[in-house]
């Protein structure tokens, strides 16, 4: 790989309940890249992320982050550390206003430093995220009174707030009108270009061919195949994970 | 961050003080109003200071351990010390929060009923030990001869805390104050941001960069200090200390109800709730029915519950 990796992760193993979730995952992330994480359901997606983002700890292995083993850390450190993320199921502060929910970003991610420092005004701050993901107009609504994809871009916002090196997209395209999905391969473009690194999760392949530069198939726990989009797609192991042409090890369940 | 305030209930709130700050000058009170009065602003802090811990999204039925020790140790080392006011005050603070922090630290993977429930059951140790440990606390008969507050002047005036009741009226109001004003902070400071980004979702608050735990052990050992000052306040003006009242699970409830009557997320809730109702409970309802506090309180509970969740200040 030419560029430097921002995100390497090697040997990880993932069990929850003595269940196994995730096996021996060896993941790259290059600066400024956009992968898509594939896989059908409960192949162990999501569990990754949140083994990125310290909700989950894992049984072995590592991961690094800019160079640093950031492996076991609470999920506060590495935010502030520049990894941010949205939930499958979006979890919006329901009592508080969207502008409020992206403020709490603000004050307490890697940039809240900075932006104590000087001094820039919180609320514009927070508008102008808002704003970046369709959400201007919705600054004083509830979180709870937010539809399904308001709430979905209002994690982006709030993501985002932190400041984040590498930002972390968990489906946030499923369930969404043609058009939302084209806002959000748009958000993605968008964010692409001003550098940011994106590693998204994909189950229904909305995004990928429209965004990504490279692939990762995750089946069962494993990656069974990895590289540019149109190979992956066409590989084997992939189609008959998709097309369920072998019987699943693991009951299907939600990846979590 | 400040939800929209209602100009009416902090015009009444003004009122209201200015009301408690005058009215004894007019020289028309009675020992008994101040008395209770006095109190009600020493549970008022009470109950600010156990929603500093359900403002962290954690309902506590635990705070009689932190009254408790409070005034365990305020009593014991005026008994076998004679240590001064200031002392004892202090260390009630200092072991309180002590408590706190194992509380803090033990019970952080607990949320909701768990978390209520071992709180629950973490005022017994304390209190079997007070019961038992006869050479020192003397046992369940308690403590009793423990010194009132001293008297001291301020800018030329005697404060007299000892045997004056107007001048434990005012010092306790002091209190109160600066209860208040540590409130306000936890709803409308930074730390408040925390706080309830915590209460709301703790898993979303985590990945957005707040420490979780820090913000949680903050709250509660500030709660439990303050909570043990008001344990060892509470010695020095009683004069006596028994393990079955300052660990009593009322100790415990009685913030819980004036809370929720008051409401949990304006500054003033607590205080509201606890003037209206142990100002209620104290000078009109005791007289005429002493065993029925108990009853209304529960009722309360169960009114609030159905009718104004938020509570009064919503």
């Amino acid at each position: 790989m030419t560029r430097p990796s921002l995100l390497d992760i090697r040997d990880l193993t993932v069990q929850l309940g003595g269940r196994p979730i995730l096996q021996n995952i060896q993941l790259s992330v290059a600066q400024g890249e956009i992968v898509s994480l594939i896989g059908p359901n409960g192949a162990g997606k999501t569990t990754l992320l949140h083994v990125i983002t310290g909700l989950v700890r894992p049984k072995s292995g590592s991961i690094h982050f800019g160079g640093k083993n950031i492996t076991g850390w609470p999920p506060h450190r590495i935010c502030r550390m520049g990894i941010a993320c949205t939930f499958q199921i979006a979890r919006p502060f329901p009592e508080m206003t969207a502008a409020e929910n992206v403020q709490i970003g603000l004050w307490f991610g890697r940039r809240a430093k900075e932006i104590r420092r000087r001094s820039r005004p919180v609320g514009e701050e927070a508008r102008r995220l808002l704003q970046l993901v369709g959400l201007e107009g919705k600054e004083e609504t509830p979180g709870r009174e937010l539809t399904l994809s308001e709430q979905r871009r209002l994690e982006v916002a709030r993501a985002l707030a932190t400041g984040p090196r590498l930002l972390l997209l968990d489906e946030i395209a499923a369930g969404l009108s043609p058009q939302a999905v084209s806002h959000a391969a748009q958000l993605v473009r968008t964010l692409r270009d001003q550098g940011m690194t994106v590693l998204l999760i994909d189950h229904f392949l909305n995004l990928t061919a429209r965004v990504s530069d490279r692939l990762v198939a995750l089946d069962q726990g494993e990656t069974i195949a990895e590289g540019p989009p149109a190979q992956v797609l066409h590989h084997p192991e992939v189609l008959s994970a998709y097309l369920g042409e072998r019987p699943s090890k693991h009951a299907a369940g939600e990846d979590r | 961050m400040s939800p929209p305030s209602s100009s009416r209930s902090i015009a009444l709130l003004v009122v209201v003080g200015l009301t408690l700050v005058l009215w004894p000058a007019g020289g028309w009170h009675t020992q008994l109003v101040c008395r209770v009065l006095g109190f009600a602003f020493l549970y008022a802090t009470v109950t600010v200071a156990w929603n500093l811990v359900a403002l962290s999204g954690l309902i506590s039925l635990g705070h009689a351990a932190y009254f408790g020790l409070g005034a365990y140790a305020a009593a014991l080392l005026d008994r076998h010390v004679g240590a001064q006011a200031p002392v004892t005050l202090a260390a009630a603070g200092l072991c309180a929060a002590a408590y706190g922090l194992v509380v803090a630290v033990a019970f952080q993977r607990l949320r909701a009923a768990s978390y209520a429930l071992a709180t629950l059951a973490s005022v017994e140790i304390p209190k079997v030990i007070a019961d038992n440990w006869n050479s020192f606390t003397l046992g369940s008969l308690g403590l009793v001869g423990t010194r009132p507050l001293p008297a001291f002047s301020v800018a030329g005036m005697e404060l007299d805390l000892a045997h004056n009741i107007t001048a434990q009226y005012y010092g306790l109001m002091a209190l109160l104050a600066l209860a208040c004003i540590l409130h306000a902070l936890a709803i409308h400071s930074r730390w408040g941001w925390a706080l309830r980004a915590v209460r709301e979702d703790e898993r979303a608050a985590a990945v957005l960069g707040v420490n979780v735990f820090a913000t949680r052990l903050g709250a509660t050992v500030l709660s439990a200090a303050l909570t043990g000052l008001c344990g060892g306040l509470y010695a020095h003006l009683m004069g006596m200390t028994e393990p079955a009242l300052v660990f009593n699970l009322h100790i415990s409830a009685m913030p819980l109800v004036f809370a929720m009557l008051g409401g949990r997320f304006r500054w003033y809730g607590p205080v509201l709730g606890a003037l209206v109702l142990y100002g209620a409970d104290q000078l009109f309802l005791h007289p005429w029915l002493p065993a029925g506090h108990a009853a209304i309180y529960g009722l309360v509970i169960m009114v609030m519950l159905l009718f104004l969740p938020k509570g009064l200040g919503s």
